[in-house]
């Protein structure tokens, strides 16, 4: 189901990243000088067993969609991250497997201050592709770049938990020396945070805060990620950019950890036909295709190269709370009860999402309150609640939109039925084009509206924020005091598990009193990945870096 | 011949100036802006994004902003693609599109010109009646169809050809089935008119006179009745050609041809105004353009058309 919004919507919101995890223990360990933690071995954990994969052409060929740019600054879709990925690096990067983070440009990180003070230690041979050094300096100039309004950067946003940044890129203050990061000499970076920041070294991991070379974009302006221009620091380089066709990355001579680099070179064919992908993945003319056509499904469950996982995003409804009848927490309720959410997944989405009616996926320690059980039986006492049904008001004709696409209206006319089956209430459908249809959302100009959320980190934050009040991604009209409340307190708290417990009872509100929304299911993501492929790891982010890659053997033809 | 010639050209311009102003409001009254995503943008962001491309500026003062640029053959940057200009953009896809056109032109005039000869002189025969019903066949059966069979059996049962990709005249295999693929329904109809034209010019005296005197039927097919008979082929070349050139969306992407048909379509589902009208003005001239060849080759190959 997920991606039938066509690629459009999959490249601007399908967003990952950042882990709490792994800063946790760092980051809550009192006032004292905390090191990281990592363990030594990880790298080598990584490596192959034997040495038979150097006999094979190192050659990856790999589906992807024509990136909108490369500039990290810029970027917002998975599918240039994944290209961004190989031809930068942040002061962290993401462990193949566990996403814990793990020494990138910073060779190693302090934390200090109760969470708030970071201090990354730039690596001596970090070098740019056109051998220049990598300094601290770089790290400074790429940020303040980011923040600043003019570089129009959609995820400025993830510099905020710095200390004012956000004020920086509002324009409040203009002078950047007052935003918290600081170089005191060419190799040792220092970040202030305005507070502690359970997810702040995921952050460093993520795109928008990688290096960019700023004496290039000097130099060339928006057109530095051309081919002919580009300077990148991570383990591959830019070879070529054929416009819709293909680009073409290479394994970089100036990365610090090179050695460790198995494929020569990796190749994105720039293609948008599911169909013809998955023809050339059966010629073997493609490794790895992270989407497949959804027509096809039955046949590919039982092939050995596909593959299916969890992903960190949730199918959900919203309601118009400003208009009748679902102004009245009883009848959105009651809508929400009445879902059998099983027999969708079952029986419309079949790829094994995860049926569930609480809004905030699992993620490493935090597993949100179950939401409530399917009982149409107390969906329509509710609705009788709400004067509706029997003898009550007549309940008034209500739109459910969505986007146009196969998928989401399969599952909204198994949802109408259900509704009508179990309330006795009619809910008309109403599809648009994609751009319409966020227009339509944006204007509030609906009923229930289909929605999707991926967070922008593994942290609960992501999601819970969303619902607060006048938000500029609620769009549901909604406004609840304690919820607010709630939101603030645990941005503010440096104490885990009462951070947790105010995430459960904004869950609880939400998904159990409220109902400004309908989740249904959380996403998986499938895919096809060839047997010789190795170095590849299943994670609920889609993460899987080029660098620990390789391929054992000749694909039989 | 030339006053003709010389009025259509000052025409040109003019259509071209309107076409462009209309494209220009109509894409900016669509519903859904550019920027627009399922994720809400940050103001200062939206607002750094409507100043780098002139967004916020009154109607009328990004009009002229980018008439000014038409006139220097500037079409702006692309709002989606962001490090490549849609002058860019064009560049690197029409030549793709120009060249498989080229191609299935060719096709579609070699099988649609042979099949309509042959049934045209077999008239009322076992061969003229298939010709027909294959001929509806081209016409009916959609590229999304006829595309992934050709795919399936081609490439994938037979491995004759390759499944797609693109690499121009260096690799002719990949263009091979693209071409047959976007041809069969020109070739259709071109079977069709060719039929009906000669049907009609053989059964006028003049080469019922050119029969009399013992002419072989190939010199009188080919000297006297083709002549007449490609009449209407010619005029339905003009639109036909521009048709072909301007690519389609649905063989660019079963094949994974990089042209201009799937950037105009994205382009409008996209909202990239500039690209929407950057293709829109190509399109229009193209069309133009070939209407007047046809036009001229038609006055040229008949001397009853004057202009």
């Amino acid at each position: 189901m997920k991606y039938t919004n066509s690629q459009l919507a999959r490249n601007c919101f399908k967003i990952l990243l950042a882990f709490l995890l792994a800063s946790i223990p760092s980051v809550y360990s009192s006032s004292k000088i905390s090191k990281n933690t990592i363990p030594t071995n990880w790298q080598v954990k990584y490596q192959p067993k034997n040495n038979s994969w150097q006999k094979v052409k190192q050659n990856f060929y790999y589906y992807a969609v024509d990136p909108e740019t490369l500039d990290p600054a810029l970027i917002t879709g998975s599918n240039e991250m994944r290209m961004a990925e190989a031809l930068f690096e942040g002061l962290l990067t993401y462990d193949p497997k566990t996403l814990e983070a793990r020494p990138g440009v910073a060779s190693s990180w302090t934390v200090q201050n109760e969470g708030k003070l970071y201090t990354f230690t730039i690596r001596k041979n970090a070098l740019w592709s056109d051998g220049t050094k990598l300094t601290s300096h770089d790290f400074y100039h790429s940020w303040q770049r980011v923040l600043e309004a003019k570089t129009a950067a959609s995820y400025a946003m993830q510099l905020y938990p710095i200390d004012g940044a956000e004020k920086y890129h509002k324009g409040q203050i203009k002078d950047f020396k007052k935003v918290g990061i600081s170089c005191p000499d060419k190799h040792t970076l220092v970040v202030r945070l305005k507070q502690a920041c359970p997810y702040f070294t995921d952050l460093a991991a993520f795109v928008t805060l990688y290096p960019t070379p700023i004496h290039v974009i000097q130099k060339y302006g928006d057109r530095w990620v051309r081919p002919e221009h580009i300077v990148s620091n991570g383990p591959f380089i830019l070879k070529d950019w054929q416009h819709r066709q293909k680009l073409i990355m290479q394994k970089s001579s100036h990365y610090w950890a090179k050695e460790n680099v198995k494929l020569n070179h990796v190749t994105a064919l720039l293609q948008s036909d599911l169909e013809t992908a998955y023809k050339l993945f059966l010629k073997g003319q493609l490794h790895w295709m992270d989407d497949i056509p959804l027509d096809k499904l039955e046949e590919l469950l039982y092939r050995p190269e596909y593959y299916v996982m969890p992903f960190l995003g949730v199918y959900f409804y919203r309601f118009n709370v400003n208009k009748v009848p679902f102004n009245d927490s009883r009848v959105r309720r009651a809508f929400s009860l009445a879902i059998d959410r099983l027999s969708i997944t079952q029986q419309v989405t079949k790829a094994g999402q995860r049926p569930h009616s609480h809004f905030c996926p699992p993620m490493n320690d935090f597993t949100a309150i179950t939401g409530p059980a399917h009982n149409p039986q107390k969906a329509r006492m509710l609705l009788e609640q709400a004067g509706y049904g029997k003898g009550g008001k007549v309940f008034p004709e209500v739109e459910l939109l969505y986007n146009t696409s196969e998928g989401h209206k399969k599952i909204a006319e198994a949802i109408v039925q259900q509704w009508e089956d179990e309330l006795g209430v009619q809910v008309s459908l109403r599809n648009s084009e994609w751009k319409v249809f966020l227009n339509d959302m944006k204007q509030m100009n609906y009923d229930i509206c289909r929605s999707s959320w991926i967070g922008d980190y593994a942290d609960p934050n992501t999601y819970y924020d969303l619902f607060i009040t006048d938000g500029g991604n609620n769009r549901t009209g909604w406004s609840h005091e304690v919820y607010d409340d709630l939101l603030k307190k645990s941005t503010y708290t440096s104490n885990p598990s009462l951070r947790i417990s105010y995430f459960q009872q904004m869950e609880k509100i939400l998904s159990h009193e409220e109902n400004p929304i309908i989740p249904i299911y959380q996403y998986v993501n499938q895919g096809l990945l060839q047997q010789n492929v190795n170095g590849w790891y299943v994670n609920n982010r889609d993460i899987h870096p080029f660098k620990y890659i390789w391929l054992d053997r000749e694909l039989a033809k | 011949m030339i006053h003709y010639i010389i009025k259509k050209l000052l025409v040109f311009p003019v259509t071209l100036f309107f076409l462009m102003t209309l494209t220009f409001f109509l894409v900016r009254l669509t519903p859904g802006g550019p920027f627009d995503s399922e994720r809400s943008l940050d103001p200062v962001v939206e607002e750094a994004m409507k100043e780098k491309y002139h967004l916020n500026a009154p109607l009328p003062q990004q009009y002229l902003h980018y008439l000014g640029n038409c006139l220097k053959l500037d079409l702006g940057p692309s709002f989606k693609h962001k490090a490549t200009s849609v002058n860019e953009i064009i560049a690197a896809t029409f030549p793709n599109s120009m060249l498989l056109g080229s191609l299935s032109l060719l096709l579609a005039l070699a099988i649609g010109m042979a099949a309509g000869i042959i049934a045209a002189s077999r008239h009322n025969t076992f061969i003229d009646y298939w010709a027909m019903t294959l001929s509806v066949l081209g016409l009916s059966l959609p590229a999304f169809v006829l595309a992934p069979l050709f795919q399936l059996f081609f490439a994938m049962k037979w491995s004759l050809l390759p499944v797609a990709g693109y690499n121009g005249l260096a690799s002719p295999a990949y263009l091979i089935l693209p071409a047959l693929t976007l041809s069969l329904p020109f070739a259709a109809r071109i079977a069709r008119l060719t039929r009906g034209g000669m049907l009609e010019v053989l059964n006028q005296d003049f080469i019922r006179t050119a029969k009399a005197k013992g002419l072989k039927e190939r010199t009188m097919i080919c000297r006297h009745a083709l002549k007449g008979g490609l009449m209407p082929v010619i005029t339905f070349l003009g639109p036909a050609f521009a048709a072909l050139m301007t690519g389609s969306l649905v063989i660019e992407r079963v094949f994974k041809i990089p042209g201009l048909g799937q950037e105009f379509v994205e382009a409008a589902l996209n909202r990239d105004y500039t690209l929407v009208s950057g293709t829109v003005l190509v399109y229009g001239s193209l069309l133009i353009i070939c209407n007047l060849i046809s036009d001229l080759v038609c006055a040229w190959v008949d001397p009853r058309v004057r202009f």
